[in-house]
């Protein structure tokens, strides 16, 4: 231990913090400025997410208006500029998503399907939950399909789907390969559906058998 | 806002309530709140408990609903039915949706939650305005505090989002529908021919040697099963004597018990009329100018004023201002805890110092209490003499049970034991364990009879205790060795036998050579003077005929599209051995025209079933990719009764 008089270690000190003050202040002041922008941040995405809620909230409800009164003209609109709302100023949050697959499900009974489609794809490929991700990618190559568009569908079926989708998935490979006038690998496709769908105890399994019987050869 | 209200006041409002209300009593959801032991998991959904408590009280509250939308439903069917496992499945269903929601940063405010209460029509009074009480009643009735409620609502009201957000968005195409149609509305001609073992075997007949040799080769098909027959002596607590003397100093110490009770009850569920007046904290009034305004409103009321005119004034909560503050009677955990605190430790007509919440500063005002009378030892008398009769039964009854036991333990037969207990010995008819009726049906009786201890040594059971109360011993007085039925009593049964038999044979003969016929090139009327049966001709089989046969119908559509001049012939057998040939004539696929409404219906409802569709895969994905413990041994059945 060296013994430093008093001046002498008042003059270590500024030599110290000539040489280290900039950097300490700017660290201060970058940590307070980050702890202030993340707080600010946070409370903003939160008032974001309530207010997307609300608006959320309003188009469930009208699409359940619709559902009760099937072609109730000012139910799908309120459900239509909820869902607009919500993707033009909420793309953040996931809502904008959800709004994006009513704006899908109200085009298809509009029969536009490019917008649907568009919808749809925009969810696939930046969805909020995996769940979403599949959901909407289902859906899409059922519009593709319906279009005419079977080189999109076939693009949309192609990917590794996880389980729980199997059976729809075979089913709309069947449906694909009918519509390419391929009825064998159409027949293998449903085959393959109906063992996916051995444990989905709804009726789906009976419409997939009649699509395959509908295609036994005649000998 | 204004346009939020405005919209939910409308028929949404209806479907609203529905939408929260119902989902709510469906989810049973009592063990979110109260702590429960960890032995009472029954199931952990990445780390979210489940509580057999809830899984018990949902499955009682699902088999109540069924029961008052049917009450002729057999009971059993209904408990095997509605169980636990199932119940189970869809909290934990339940508990994927949350965690889907929660992962998409769904959420829904207290503020937004509370609001909704506001607009429900339920909750209104005739004037249209939202009332305390109401909602306070139906809160009650739920076993809720006002609270809980709003935090089990907003759980809710995120659930409803993330599910209606996947199954309620879902579509059907026009293509798809039509598909569909064309499909399960096709109609078919067919032509078929139907040779029946009942009808070949009839023409057959048995003769005495083949149906005595029948017997001697199938001995064992033929016995009569094995009978017991029982003896018993049971205790009934209805039938027990209970006119015990019940003194004055009983039912007056009975009374005192009972009022203490009441007491305590009373006060845990007294309600208080409050009234309140809000400063409210907000961006244009800051902490200390707010404390500065409610001190001041303190003062004006310490003056003199009227408590119910200066929250009219100046109370910042608009929807009790124009009542004066008022805020209906109000029970404990119906408002913050620091205004609760401050209204219970009020007198009549007092109003407290401010009181700090989240909205700001409070005078809270207790207008009355209300209390319940209790009632007088001279209304309750006739219930406490019944009452402490029951219990004089009662024990009696459970001392005479454990008695029974000692003695039916100590003694090898009934005898002693009925005559100690003034009981008589009861004795049933032949039952079998084949199939056990009277005595018999109740599991403990047939598990105690076919002890070695009863069987072989044909000693007294231990004390069976029934479900219905009734407690009993048991032992078998005698059995019935299993013993050949007579040849005279089975003759008829042999003769049937032989008869199919026969005609099996003869008919797998026959569908032998009407193979080779179709081979051949043979049309059906060729085969039917083959086998010797008439062609029948249906037209428009459709896919859900049971006629001629739920078989045969499948086969119709299962068969190819019948190509030119040639309908192929299919031989088949049912499963009763009847000999079926059959051709499809003409196919005709479903789908006439719809007009607009009907495509629309149509579309709306295949939408839905594909709706339903998209949550089944969404689900089945989040179980397969989330961790999900079930604690099957936990699920115990016994505790649902």
């Amino acid at each position: 231990m060296v013994d430093y008089s008093e001046e002498e270690q008042v003059e270590r000190l500024r030599k110290w913090w000539d040489e280290n003050g900039t950097s300490i202040v700017v660290a201060v002041l970058l940590s307070v400025a980050a702890l202030v922008g993340w707080r600010f941040w946070q409370d903003k995405s939160q008032e974001k997410t309530q207010a997307a809620s609300e608006i959320y909230q309003q188009m469930i409800g009208a699409m359940e208006q619709s559902r009760a009164m099937a072609g109730a003209e000012g139910a799908s609109d309120a459900v239509r500029s909820s869902a607009e709302q919500l993707v033009a100023d909420y793309a953040s949050t996931s809502y904008a998503d959800y709004a994006r697959l009513a704006l899908a499900s109200l085009a298809v009974s509009e029969e536009s399907y490019a917008d649907a489609a568009a919808q749809l794809r925009e969810v696939m490929d930046s969805p909020a939950t995996p769940a979403m991700g599949w959901t909407a990618r289902a859906r899409l190559a059922r519009v593709l399909l319906h279009s005419g568009d079977l080189d999109g569908a076939k693009q949309a079926l192609n990917a590794s789907w996880p389980e729980s989708w199997l059976g729809q998935v075979f089913e709309l490979r069947g449906d694909l390969a009918r519509a390419q006038g391929d009825v064998d690998a159409a027949r293998e496709a449903y085959q393959s559906a109906l063992q996916a769908l051995e444990t989905d105890g709804a009726g789906h399994r009976e419409l997939v058998q009649m699509k395959l019987d509908d295609l036994v050869p005649a000998s | 806002m204004q346009s939020f209200r405005k919209f939910i006041r409308g028929p949404v409002g209806m479907v609203l309530l529905v939408l929260f209300v119902v989902p709510f009593i469906i989810t049973g959801f009592y063990g979110y709140f109260e702590s429960s032991g960890s032995a009472d998991v029954v199931a952990e959904v990445e780390g979210v408990p489940i509580y057999g408590r809830q899984v018990n009280e949902r499955v009682q509250q699902m088999r109540q609903q069924v029961r008052q939308q049917s009450p002729d439903v057999d009971p059993r069917l209904l408990d095997s039915f509605i169980n636990a496992e199932m119940v189970l499945e869809g909290l934990i269903s339940n508990e994927l949706i949350a965690l889907e929601a929660r992962r998409a940063d769904m959420a829904v405010s207290e503020d937004m939650a509370a609001r909704m209460v506001y607009e429900v029509p339920q909750f209104r009074d005739e004037n249209g305005q939202f009332s305390p009480d109401m909602f306070e009643r139906f809160v009650r009735s739920q076993g809720m505090t006002q609270r809980s409620f709003i935090s089990n609502l907003r759980r809710e009201l995120v659930l409803n989002q993330a599910r209606s957000g996947i199954q309620d968005t879902d579509f059907a195409l026009p293509a798809e529908v039509s598909e569909q149609r064309r499909l399960a509305e096709q109609r078919r001609d067919i032509r078929y021919l139907r040779k029946s073992v009942a009808e070949v075997g009839a023409g057959h007949d048995a003769t005495d040697q083949e149906i005595s040799d029948w017997y001697e080769a199938n001995q064992a098909s033929f016995l009569s099963p094995e009978a017991l027959r029982l003896q018993y002596l049971v205790v009934d607590p209805a039938q027990v004597d209970d006119s015990t003397e019940v003194s004055e100093e009983q039912i007056a110490a009975e009374y005192e018990v009972r009022r203490a009770a009441m007491e305590q009850v009373a006060a845990r569920a007294e309600r208080r009329n409050a009234a309140h007046l809000l400063v409210s904290i907000n961006d244009e009034r800051n902490e200390a100018q707010a404390q500065q305004r409610i001190s001041s409103l303190q003062d004006r009321l310490n003056m003199g004023e009227d408590f119910a005119a200066l929250a009219k004034e100046a109370s910042d909560d608009i929807s009790t201002a124009a009542a004066g503050g008022d805020l209906g009677p109000v029970g404990r955990g119906d408002l913050p805890e620091s205004m609760e605190q401050a209204l219970f430790a009020l007198e009549e007509g007092e109003v407290s110092q401010p009181v700090r919440t989240d909205s700001g500063y409070h005078l809270v005002k207790l207008s009355s209490v209300r209390t319940r009378d209790l009632p007088a030892m001279e209304d309750s008398r006739e219930d406490i003499i019944r009452d402490l009769h029951r219990r004089a039964a009662e024990m009696k009854a459970v001392e005479m049970a454990d008695r029974l036991e000692e003695l039916a333990f100590e003694h090898s037969d009934l005898q002693t034991p009925a005559a100690e207990l003034g009981l008589e010995i009861q004795t049933t008819d032949w039952l079998t364990l084949a199939s056990p009726t009277g005595l018999l049906a109740e599991a403990e009786v047939r598990e105690a009879v076919v002890s070695p201890a009863l069987r072989d040594q044909r000693l007294n059971s231990e004390l069976i205790q029934l479900a219905d109360g009734r407690s009993l011993v048991v032992r078998i007085d005698d059995i019935r060795p299993a013993a050949p039925m007579p040849i005279a009593e089975v003759s008829d049964r042999i003769r049937a036998a032989i008869q199919r038999e026969k005609a099996l044979a003869d008919i797998d003969g026959l569908t032998e050579s009407a193979r080779q016929a179709v081979a051949e090139g043979k049309g059906l009327d060729a085969l039917a003077e083959l086998v010797g049966a008439q062609v029948v001709e249906q037209k428009d089989l459709q896919r859900t005929n049971v006629e001629p046969s739920a078989e045969v119908v499948r086969a119709a559509f299962r068969a190819p599209r019948p190509a030119q001049d040639d309908t192929k012939i299919d031989v088949m057998r049912l499963a009763n051995g009847d000999l079926i040939a059959i051709a499809v004539v003409a196919v005709r696929d479903g789908g006439v025209e719809l007009d607009e409404t009907q495509q629309a219906m149509a579309l709306a409802e295949l939408g839905a079933v594909e709706g339903s569709r998209s949550l089944r895969h969404a689900l089945a994905l989040l179980r397969d990719t989330s961790s999900i413990d079930v604690y099957e041994s936990r699920l115990n059945p016994a505790q649902l009764d």
